[in-house]
């Protein structure tokens, strides 16, 4: 296998690994327990990692519309307003839960994260 | 039925060679993708295991039937 | 009880034996839904150690010396039976074989880009109630995560090399973007001739390159 010269460097390496640590599913059977100790963030978590899975799809069709001209300027503004609101409520409801946008996720084994 | 584990994954990130963490990636991020499972449990205990086809994850690349 | 291990899909069945897997179990081919699909049959779901990783991506690179397209399916892919795969490829045929077009005779070469800080994302002006102007700026935020500018001053060089490209920005310095290019089987080395003489036009960004390897990332139509 051909490599590109010069080597990475090891910042360069540990970067590389803290991401696929991010993205590469490497936990144990990928799990979703409700923490006895707070059973209302565990759910909470799991219901905004959800809501926020839909709200993702749901602007990439948005844009996709937007782009293939098929909204009318009024569609647009109303689509884009709620979708505002969409992101700020997830965002409201996780800050009250103690969760950060990076906590709200789901691991799904060979498909990795949801998000 | 069990569901697949990948106990002790986490030691192949440990390593110096940027072409091995290059194939981690390639295998494990990306090519096609079929199904997710996860376990649902309360209080440490599995109680429910789901299984999802390809739908869920790769949003964007299944729903490709545009709106009329 | 055994599962089936998903491997790839291919344009067509071998012209050879398939050989042997990551567990050292017969590699079969399976005909689904119209798609050519590579499998064997396991005991245990393989694990992602360094070997086996490096046993997977060797078995499709065999399979592309006897065969015009490969496309890997992610580690890890398990169904419990020939039914099971048939019912997880349906309804996918068109996009799948679409992939395997794409792929035929080619083979991926991955970028990573690096660098301090990352160049300034272009803010444009926008129009509009308070809606629009939202949904403008996440379709700008959407096509700035697959633009890579730094490698503009190669780009020339490379359009003859490159068929296709699969771009994701991860702005984490140092670790910039990470670029995938689709490259005819055989030119990696001419690609890398080009990634090197244009090093110096790149500062101040660096760039690592790995490959040749299976086309993994272009399993999917451009986001």
């Amino acid at each position: 296998m051909s490599r590109g010269r010069p080597p990475i460097e090891v910042r360069e390496l540990e970067s590389l690994r803290a991401e696929l640590e991010r993205q590469a599913g490497l936990a144990d059977t990928p799990r979703w327990n409700a923490n006895p100790e707070d059973v209302q963030r565990s759910v909470a978590r799991l219901v905004l990692t959800l809501v926020e899975f839909v709200r993702q799809l749901l602007e990439r069709q948005a844009i996709r519309r937007l782009e293939g001209g098929t909204l009318t300027p009024d569609e647009t503004e109303a689509v884009g307003v709620a979708l505002m609101r969409l992101e700020a409520t997830v965002r409201d409801i996780a800050g009250r839960f103690g969760l950060e946008p990076d906590d709200l996720n789901l691991e799904l084994g060979p498909l990795g994260r949801l998000l | 039925m069990t569901a697949p584990t990948r106990a002790g994954a986490r030691e192949i990130l440990e390593t110096s060679d940027d072409s091995l963490l290059d194939l981690v990636d390639n295998l494990l991020n990306r090519g096609v993708m079929i199904s997710g499972e996860v376990m649902l449990g309360l209080a440490g205990v599995d109680l429910v295991y789901l299984r999802l086809q390809a739908m869920l994850c790769a949003a964007d690349r299944v729903s490709r039937r545009e709106e009329p | 009880m055994s599962r089936v291990y998903l491997y790839a899909l291919l344009s067509a069945a071998p012209s050879c034996e398939a050989g042997v897997g990551v567990c050292a179990e017969r590699l079969r081919v399976v005909a689904a839904d119209g798609l050519v699909a590579l499998v064997g049959d396991v005991a245990e779901p393989p694990e992602p150690t360094a070997v086996i990783l490096r046993a997977q991506d060797a078995v499709l690179r065999r399979l592309a010396l006897a065969v015009e397209a490969v496309l890997p399916v992610r580690f890890g892919t398990l169904v419990d039976d020939d039914t099971a795969l048939a019912e997880s490829l349906a309804g996918r045929r068109p996009q799948l074989a679409r992939a395997l077009g794409r792929v035929a005779g080619c083979e991926q070469m991955t970028l990573r880009v690096w660098g301090e800080s990352a160049p300034a994302a272009p803010v444009a002006e926008l129009d509009g109630g308070p809606g629009t102007r939202y949904l403008a700026g996440r379709r700008q935020a959407q096509a700035w995560a697959r633009r890579v500018p730094e490698l503009d001053p190669v780009r020339g060089q490379l359009e003859a090399l490159v068929r296709e490209e699969r771009a994701e920005r991860h702005d984490r310095p140092p670790l910039l973007a990470t670029v995938q290019h689709l490259i005819r089987r055989g030119t990696g080395a001419r690609y890398i001739e080009a990634i090197d003489a244009a090093r110096a036009a790149l500062r101040p960004w660096r760039v690592s390159v790995t490959g040749p390897w299976p086309a993994y990332a272009f399993a999917e139509d451009a986001a």
